[in-house]
């Protein structure tokens, strides 16, 4: 079975796809210096009605292969301790140990 | 799986100059393969009727610039240096072979990524592990070649293209004043009207959501 949180960031990140214009555009309108401030009151508003999983700042990067949510190196993909089993068995590109 | 290029011997990996064929069928005759190399100062011709076999084990003949204006330059890169080292060469030869003046391979500073890792998944951080990756970057530039040829010569690299090795083109073209404003004509023109760009979209929703906001304020008002 899946962790819980790899199906709640999945459930994220379709979120955040499936709503980014309209966030965008409430945002744009609230944040209108030039518009009245009961519009912008409104947009505000209706920004708040959105729910956890439309806002970007829930989505977290997590490893591919373990499903961990810290200690993860963005340019893999991968938690430290799988970086370190695949650099071992020579499957990350050009990852070798280090000696100097 | 991809694994690191290890060498089976101590021996380091055979620079492109030395002899490598191994039988004495295989070797080219004494007079042609001469130690110091063809003449590296003589015309072309010379050069080729130096060395008629084995032409491969010495530098390519460099031809002359005759105008001094950069044409090209190709970048290549790669996790491991004997690999850069083999697809310049064979870069920089079929560069000669079309009479592209062309620059000897300049290397450029190596980069070096560094990871310090803990050893295991859980706690022990007095025991870590460094893992780094080094990628290691070749240049040659090309002069006074028509684009034509330029183009000829990557593409016949691109086909040849080596595992491992990555390669980027820049080039640079001469033509004619005025030619950016007809560019900028044409893509206009082929613009399509009905989809909007993602940011055209906000602004016009937007737009949309203040209409609502005020036609619903002057109602309640």
């Amino acid at each position: 079975m899946t962790k819980i949180g790899v199906l709640r960031d999945i459930k994220a990140r379709k979120g955040v796809a499936a709503n980014e214009i309209a966030r965008r555009a409430y945002l744009y309108v609230a944040r209108n210096q030039t518009l009245p401030p009961q519009v912008r009151y409104q947009a505000q508003l209706q920004l708040n009605t959105f729910g956890r999983y439309t806002r970007p700042t829930t989505v977290k990067n997590r490893c591919t292969v373990s499903g961990r949510g810290r200690g993860i190196m963005s340019e893999f993909g991968l938690c430290r301790f799988q970086f370190r089993l695949q650099a071992l068995q020579g499957q990350i590109p050009g990852v070798k140990k280090a000696s100097w | 799986m991809l694994a690191a290029i290890k060498r089976h011997s101590a021996q380091p990996w055979p620079k492109l100059t030395q002899r490598w064929l191994s039988s004495p069928a295989q070797r080219p005759s004494q007079a042609a393969l001469d130690p110091s190399g063809p003449p590296t100062t003589a015309a072309e011709p010379q050069w080729a009727a130096a060395t008629v076999h084995g032409r491969s084990l010495y530098l390519p003949y460099q031809h002359p610039k005759t105008h001094n204006i950069p044409v090209a330059m190709i970048h290549f890169r790669s996790y491991f240096p004997h690999l850069l080292d083999q697809f310049t060469h064979f870069a920089s030869h079929s560069a000669s072979a079309l009479a592209i003046p062309i620059s000897r391979p300049v290397a450029l500073p190596t980069q070096r990524s560094l990871w310090t890792v803990l050893k295991g998944p859980f706690a022990h951080k007095k025991k870590q592990e460094n893992f780094e990756r080094k990628v290691h970057k070749r240049a040659i530039k090309a002069w006074d070649a028509d684009p034509e040829v330029i183009e000829r010569w990557v593409k016949y690299l691109e086909n040849h293209a080596m595992g491992g090795v990555g390669m980027r083109v820049i080039k640079w073209e001469r033509t004619r004043v005025g030619v950016g404003k007809d560019r900028l004509e044409h893509v206009r023109g082929q613009t399509r009207l009905a989809s909007a760009t993602s940011s055209d979209k906000v602004k016009a929703l937007s737009e949309k959501i203040v209409q609502q906001e005020l036609t619903s304020n002057s109602v309640d008002a």
